[in-house]
Order: structure tokens, then C-alpha cells, then sequence
């Protein structure tokens, strides 16, 4: 690893333990004296516990074996099957004992992440059935269009980082053969293509309809799309996620910063960084690099990595934010004001993790 | 014979680059130096580019170590060939204004290369040909008030490496480093080519020590082309856009693993034309 980046894994791995719920075994979404009174620490959050289990599943297999990442991933699944309603969907938003759930379009697909990810560790059926209900909840939700109408963030809004819906519909796919599935998600990746305009920019991709995008939504976006053509070896997915993802790059090396939120015109609002965005960006250009060799890539995800590892919190002030990344930089910036994500720190993780496995193969290579 | 009306841009005053190439033109007797344009040192926004796009710490000692001194810095594996090459060459002025000075060569002082006045002096004292030595983005206009383009030593293998750092994303691509002497047009390193010459790589090289010998080569490529102009212009390739690809500023890691590389004696293989090969 480069020089500073074992340190900066370390801590997050050790923050993102930090943020374990002792009752649920879920990871809490979020620390902030702010919004959480003075303990800091939010409920645990499903969505992303669920896509947090292939970090801890992935930590487990290379460098934190210490830590016992493989159970507190299994715990982290169990808890969520508890979750699940009876028609397969997953509840959104953050969890609180007795506060009643509503169900998720896109929660239910982070989850789903997690569930096939601890199936293909652990060959138990009880995750791959959960999973394969949960994806079956969203086909049946489906509009005819590709899109979800119900269970948005915003009633009526089915935003194009819905992609990151159709990827983790792709992996059921994958496990059970069954065409359903493809269908499903290939028609919402169709449908959201529609929204790719000649620049590149994917309409829609923030959380309100015409309006700006945070990074973070923006890379969700490009990722489902990487990540389906993956699975589909499709050209054209990967087409719509490559030139979306070469267009940041472009503008990230020339203005040497990654804005906190772009408009679809590729405007930008550049007065903070939306940290989980950047490294979310780079795990895509490392993602690119693998797939095309090129080293731009490679190059621009380990600058992108660097803004957010200069910014993860070193120093011991409050023991429960080492190893912290804030929402934004500086802190309060419009993506989660004031408040320190688990998802940052699981992307940094994520990041950290596929940026020395592309080193290795970038010294081979080349 | 006619002289090549000539005008050189400077990127700052202490530019030992700009020194050798005015003392160079100056010694050609078909040229005729008209003007040196040269980027003032101190300007904030210079300042906050440098910044932004190096960090603090980098950024002040490039500010200081190239900008202003170039001697007794960490920049020192790099400029020295190019200090190296000034002193056997009797080249010893102390800066671009003094050699102006001394060689009765117009120096002009501007704030940025989009200066209108620029474009003015250009037109008005009727510039073949503006060479290049940085400063910064060229506007269109500039470039269209010459008679004949800018002329610019791009320190890469054009045109699959346009942009930044070309010696050091060749070299990562296992590509002979190059210097192409091109004009520049309106894109990134995409105008017409007129000659490319050889960076050698000779065993303790290291990127800063090739990135100081890609100085001298650009130099004296500049000098070559100018010397036969018209030669070299009737012969220009013109690039197609797909040929190449813009790079950036390369990522510490990667330099750090190239330097890695050349301390065990490695050597680039390849010629550019592979790359256009494997498309």
C-alpha cells in the first residue's frame, strides 16, 4: 500500500467497528453530537449495513482478520432478515425500537447486496431466499416503464441512481438463473439511458427531480451502470457509466476538485466536497482502469482517494471519530451537514482495498 | 533573405528555459527576436493554481525553488541540466528580462498570455511565429495574430500522450520518452507535428533528472526546427483527435513506482506507433 493509506485503513476499520449497534449487530448510519445529542451515535441504519457486509466480508479475507469480521457480517445479515417484511420488501430510513418501518425501493436493493454477498460466503439459503424475495417485491413494483412510482425517497420520483437498483437485481439474477430478474433490471437501465444526455450527465440523478446531484448520487448512478454491464457483459451499459465517469475525471483533473454536486449541464457547486462521493468515484475509476488499462484512471482514483484520506479525522480530540470522514468538507457543506457517515468510511474502506489489488495489477501489466 | 519575425513567451522571469531559447534564436541569423512576453511571478491567481493543483507544502517550494531561485532546491536534479547546458552554451544571464535586455530584445510584462495588448503587439509588429515556453492557456485570437502559429516542445510522445506529464505517462506505458515540436491549435497538444526528438535514458536517471534532460532536448528541438522552419513545416503530420488521449498530472504512487523501475536499470520498449497499432 502507498505510504499513510495501512494507517487510514486501519482507522476506518476500527471506526466502522465503533459504529456497531451492541443490540442489533447493525452499523449506525451516522455520528453527530449535533443531530444525535450528546452519545453521537444514530440508530443503525439497513441500508447500509446491508452493502457494508461485503466490506467486513472482502476486510475479512485480506488484511482485518482480527477483529472477528466475518461474524459481526453474519450478525449484521441475521439482523436484517429480521427486518423483512412479509412481501420481501426491506424498510428505508433509520432504525429506532418500536418506530414504525416503511418499506424501500432502494433499501431494499442495498440490502440485497449484503444478502447475496453472505450467501456466496456462507452457502446458506436463508440469505440468497431473502434476497430473492426482496428482488421479487421489486420486479412486482415495477412499473411497466422500468421505473418504481411507489417506495421512492421522493413520492412519484424514481431517480436514476436506481441503477444501484437494477445491480443488486442482476446479482439474484446471477444466483437463480431466473429471467425475471434480468428483465426487470435491464428495462430500468433502458430506461434511464433515456435520461443520458449528448454531455454525458444522466438526468435525474440526484435525490429531487431537476435539480443538482450530490456526487454521491451521481456515483451510485454510474456505478449501477458499471456494474450491470459486468454482469450482462453489455457494451452499452458500460458505454453510458464509462463516458459518465471519464467526464468527472476530465473535470476533476482540470479544476483539480471533485464539486460536492454537479447540475445536469455539468455546472458545479464547488464551495464543499461531498467526501463519500469522491472516494465513490474513485472506486469507480479504479473499476474502469481494471476493465481498459488505462491509467488515467488509476491515477485520478488515487488523487480522489487522497482528498479524503487528508480528511479523515487523526487527530484524538473525540475518540468516536477517529478514523471518521465527514459528509462534506468543510463539514458544513449541503451533503450530510455536520454529520460523520458509515457509508463514507465503508467507501473509503471499499476504495482503499480495490486500490491496492489495481497497484498490484498495474505493476504487472505495465 | 527574409527574417523569421519572431516572439517568445516566458511562464515567469527566472525561466532558465526562456534564457536559452532567446539566447539560441538571437544566434540564428534568418531570426529576428521581436519581443519576449513574460508572465509576471507574482500573481494571487497563479499563486492559488499552484495550490490547488499541488497542496501547500508542494506548492510553496515550487513556488519558491522554481519560480523565483533555482539553485540549492529539491528541484535541483532538474534544473541542472538546463543550467548545465546555458553555461557550455556562454549562455549567463541572470533572468529573461536581463537577457532581453542585453540581446536588444523587447520584454514585455503581462499578467496572463490572455492579455489583449498581447494579441496587439503581435498583429502590430507582425510576428511570424510566437514560441512557447509557458505561461499558461493560449487564447484563439493570439494564436490566429501570428502569421505562421505558436511553436511549442511537448515533453511526451505526441499524439498519443497530450497534456500533462507526457515523459512520465510514456515511460509508464513502457514508450521511448520523446519531446514532438508541434503548433499548437486550439486543443490539448493537438496541432500539427513537425519533428520529434529522442530523450536518452542513461543508467542513475531518474524522472526529475529526464524531466531536466526533456528541457534541454526541448530547447535545442525548437532551436533545430526553427533553424530549417520552412523544411520542417512542409513536412508537418497533422494529428486526428481519436490518435491520442489527454493525460494529467500523474499520481506520486506512480512516479514513485517508475523511479523504482529505472533504478533496476529498466528501459521502455516501445515506440508510440504500438499504441496506434493496438487500437
Amino acid at each position: 500500500m502507498f505510504k499513510g493509506r495501512e494507517d487510514a485503513l486501519n482507522r476506518a476499520v476500527d471506526w466502522l467497528l465503533k459504529s456497531i449497534d451492541k443490540n442489533t449487530g447493525g452499523s449506525r448510519a451516522n455520528y453527530s453530537i449535533l443531530f444525535n445529542g450528546l452519545k453521537g451515535w444514530s440508530g443503525p441504519y439497513p441500508e447500509t449495513t446491508g452493502y457494508i457486509i461485503p466490506t467486513f466480508l472482502n476486510l475479512s479475507n485480506s488484511h482485518a482478520t482480527k477483529n472477528n469480521l466475518f461474524e459481526k457480517a453474519e450478525r449484521m445479515g441475521e439482523w436484517l432478515l429480521t427486518l423483512q417484511f412479509d412481501d420481501g420488501a426491506f424498510p428505508g430510513n433509520i432504525y429506532y425500537r418500536g418506530k414504525i418501518q416503511e418499506r424501500s425501493t432502494f433499501n431494499t436493493g442495498q440490502i440485497i447486496l449484503g444478502l447475496t454477498a453472505l450467501y456466496d460466503a456462507t452457502k446458506k439459503s436463508s440469505y440468497l431466499e431473502s434476497a430473492k424475495r426482496a428482488a421479487l417485491w421489486l420486479v412486482t413494483n415495477q412499473s411497466d416503464d422500468g421505473t418504481w412510482k411507489n417506495f421512492n425517497y421522493v413520492n412519484g420520483f424514481s431517480p436514476s441512481y436506481y441503477t444501484r437498483v437494477s445491480w443488486p437485481i442482476l446479482k439474484v439474477y446471477q444466483r437463480t438463473n431466473d429471467y425475471i430478474f434480468k428483465e426487470a433490471a435491464l428495462k430500468n437501465l433502458r430506461s434511464i439511458q433515456q435520461r443520458q444526455g449528448i454531455n454525458s450527465f444522466i438526468d435525474g440523478c440526484g435525490f429531487q427531480p431537476g435539480s443538482y446531484a450530490f456526487l454521491h448520487t451521481i456515483a451510485y448512478t454510474i456505478r449501477g451502470f458499471i456494474e450491470s454491464a459486468a454482469i450482462l457483459n453489455d457494451d452499452e451499459l458500460w458505454q453510458s457509466g464509462y463516458s459518465f465517469a471519464e467526464k468527472i475525471l476530465i473535470k476533476f483533473e482540470v479544476k483539480h476538485q471533485l464539486a460536492g454536486a454537479y447540475y445536469p449541464n455539468f455546472k458545479s457547486i464547488d464551495w464543499y466536497q461531498c467526501l463519500t462521493g469522491n472516494v465513490q468515484m474513485a472506486i469507480i475509476w479504479l473499476k474502469v482502469f481494471l476493465k481498459t488499462n488505462d491509467a488515467r484512471f488509476f491515477s485520478a482514483a488515487s488523487k480522489a482517494i487522497d482528498t479524503v484520506v487528508d480528511r479523515q479525522i487523526k487527530k484524538p480530540w473525540n475518540k468516536n471519530l477517529i478514523g471518521a470522514v465527514a459528509g462534506s468538507s468543510p463539514i458544513f457543506g449541503r451533503y450530510m451537514a455536520m454529520r460523520y457517515p458509515n457509508w463514507a468510511v465503508k467507501f473509503l474502506i471499499d476504495a482503499l482495498m480495490l486500490e491496492e489489488q489495481a497497484f498490484e495489477l498495474l505493476k504487472n501489466k505495465f | 533573405m527574409k527574417k523569421i519575425r519572431v516572439g517568445v513567451l516566458s511562464g515567469y522571469s527566472s525561466s532558465k528555459h526562456a534564457v536559452a531559447l532567446l539566447a539560441g534564436l538571437h544566434a540564428l541569423p534568418h531570426v529576428e527576436v521581436i519581443f519576449c512576453a513574460n508572465v509576471k511571478t507574482f500573481s494571487l491567481k497563479r499563486i492559488l493554481s499552484l495550490i490547488k493543483r499541488y497542496g501547500w507544502r508542494d506548492a510553496f517550494d515550487k513556488f519558491r525553488n522554481v519560480y523565483i531561485s533555482s539553485r540549492g532546491n529539491k528541484f535541483e536534479d532538474e534544473t541542472k541540466f538546463i543550467t548545465e547546458f546555458n553555461l557550455n552554451n556562454n549562455v549567463l544571464f541572470k533572468n529573461v528580462a536581463s537577457a532581453c535586455a542585453k540581446l536588444h530584445i523587447q520584454f514585455i510584462s503581462i499578467a496572463s498570455l490572455k492579455e489583449e495588448s498581447l494579441v496587439q503587439q503581435t498583429i502590430d509588429r507582425k510576428i511570424d511565429l510566437l514560441i512557447y515556453s509557458g505561461g499558461g492557456i493560449l487564447k484563439k485570437k493570439l494564436i490566429e495574430a501570428t502569421k505562421t502559429g505558436v511553436l511549442n516542445a511537448h515533453g511526451g510522445p505526441l499524439p498519443f500522450f497530450r497534456g500533462m506529464n507526457g515523459l512520465e505517462w510514456s515511460l509508464l506505458y513502457n514508450v521511448k520518452p520523446e519531446v514532438t515540436i508541434h503548433l499548437i491549435d486550439q486543443g490539448i497538444d493537438t496541432g500539427p507535428i513537425l519533428a520529434k526528438f529522442p530523450i536518452e535514458i542513461k543508467e542513475g536517471d531518474t524522472i526529475s533528472s529526464l524531466r531536466g534532460k526533456s528541457v534541454v532536448v526541448e530547447v535545442k528541438g525548437i532551436l533545430t526546427v526553427v533553424k530549417n522552419f520552412d523544411t520542417y513545416l512542409l513536412q508537418k503530420s497533422i494529428q486526428q483527435p481519436n490518435e491520442g488521449k489527454q493525460f494529467f498530472r500523474m499520481h506520486n504512487s506512480l512516479k514513485q513506482w517508475i523511479n523504482e523501475k529505472l533504478k533496476l536499470n529498466w528501459r521502455p520498449s516501445r515506440s508510440q506507433q504500438f499504441e496506434q497499432q493496438e487500437r
